[in-house]
């Protein structure tokens, strides 16, 4: 079975960390068994309902799980076959063994993440990367990976508008009248209209009321 | 407001929505909501969008947000336009109420680069912590925040 990687984020791993694309190759073949490529799911058909995504969501978890391990297990032995004869280029300063390794599991544990939030997987994306230990969540791209895939946060505001019921009125009744244009609209009557956000916004930022505003596509 | 039957509150505000876009040119009924993204200063009408994977923005009141600038999530975005690039932004969106509380949201939310579609409000990142109910007869949108 060979599974493609058409993703570009691990296109854009260096050709000095080949391992670590051989090791997310056999991630994806963990994750994804069947011949579809991995990550960037979105140009694909929709997996079938008959159990084909629960099955891969098992399969991604089990690869979760799987990074956690120490560096030393599956993952390593399974690699060892199809490492470059060395892992880093003549001259190049190697790691000691044990951060090496960490930054390996990092980068791996990151593009998996990566992947699975392109393909939308965000739930199984988040506990990729909550798999990795507290000491590498410090690293700037899982900050702001992590940020991005953050649960929201939502609480009670007393912040209130008013009933809108004659602005869309207007809306439904003008929309032909103002195609492409943003409109500015407070108790049913039009208020002003401009051919940018930018533009509309001048005319009513020094109103004491707050119209609502749209575009009418 | 609505209750569990408990008797806990499952929604804390109710707003009207716009139940069409007679522009569209799709032409079936949506529901709009009233959102106010931070910064922005006035109301705006998203499309209330559960099967989207995530909430997208108009790039225009992304700028007007000042959110242009941050540091965002390079990404590209499969949605019924075609492919979109374009970035993952964290920022904050309050869903505005008529009535009872309106709910504050930090949310991550996708501003695409260029985009000729509305504000959407997905599941991810935004409404996996909005607990919601649609009245279709009175067109009332009812929400709260998830605990």
């Amino acid at each position: 079975m060979d599974v493609q990687l058409n993703n570009n984020v691990f296109d854009q791993l260096t050709s000095s960390r080949d391992y670590i694309r051989e090791k997310a190759a056999l991630a994806a073949r963990i994750a994804h068994s069947s011949d579809q490529s991995f990550g960037l799911g979105w140009p694909g058909p929709c997996p079938d309902e008959n159990g084909e995504r629960t099955r891969k969501a098992a399969l991604a978890r089990s690869f979760i799980h799987f990074v956690k391990e120490p560096a030393a297990t599956f993952m390593e032995s399974q690699c060892e076959k199809s490492l470059p004869a060395s892992k880093h280029s003549v001259g190049q300063k190697e790691p000691p063994p044990a951060q090496g390794v960490a930054a390996e599991n990092m980068e791996i544990t990151y593009r998996v993440a990566l992947s699975l939030m392109e393909s939308e997987q965000i739930t199984l994306a988040r506990r990729a990367l909550d798999s990795l230990p507290v000491g590498e969540l410090g690293d700037s791209l899982i900050v702001r990976l992590r940020t991005m895939l953050a649960v929201p946060a939502a609480k009670t505001s007393q912040k209130r508008d008013i009933d809108r019921t004659l602005d869309y009125q207007w809306i439904r009744d003008h929309a032909q009248d103002y195609r492409g244009q943003w409109v500015a609209v407070n108790n049913g009557q039009l208020l002003a209209a401009a051919t940018s956000l930018r533009e509309l916004l001048d005319h009513v930022k020094h109103l004491k009321y707050r119209p609502l505003l749209h575009q009418i596509s | 407001m609505l209750k569990t039957l408990d008797g806990a509150d499952f929604t804390t505000g109710r707003a009207r929505f716009l139940d069409e876009d007679a522009n569209a040119l799709e032409g079936t009924a949506k529901i709009f909501v009233k959102i106010e993204p931070s910064n922005l200063g006035f109301p705006v009408l998203a499309q209330l969008d559960t099967g989207s994977a995530w909430s997208i923005l108009k790039p225009e009141i992304a700028e007007a947000m000042q959110l242009m600038n941050e540091e965002g999530e390079p990404k590209r975005l499969s949605t019924r336009f075609g492919s979109i690039d374009g970035q993952l932004k964290r920022t904050n969106i309050t869903i505005l109420a008529d009535d009872g509380n309106s709910i504050d949201l930090e949310a991550t939310v996708f501003v695409p680069t260029e985009w000729t579609g509305g504000n959407f409000l997905g599941y991810g990142g935004l409404l996996e912590r909005v607990r919601f109910a649609v009245d279709p007869q009175e067109n009332f949108f009812y929400f709260g925040p998830s605990a």
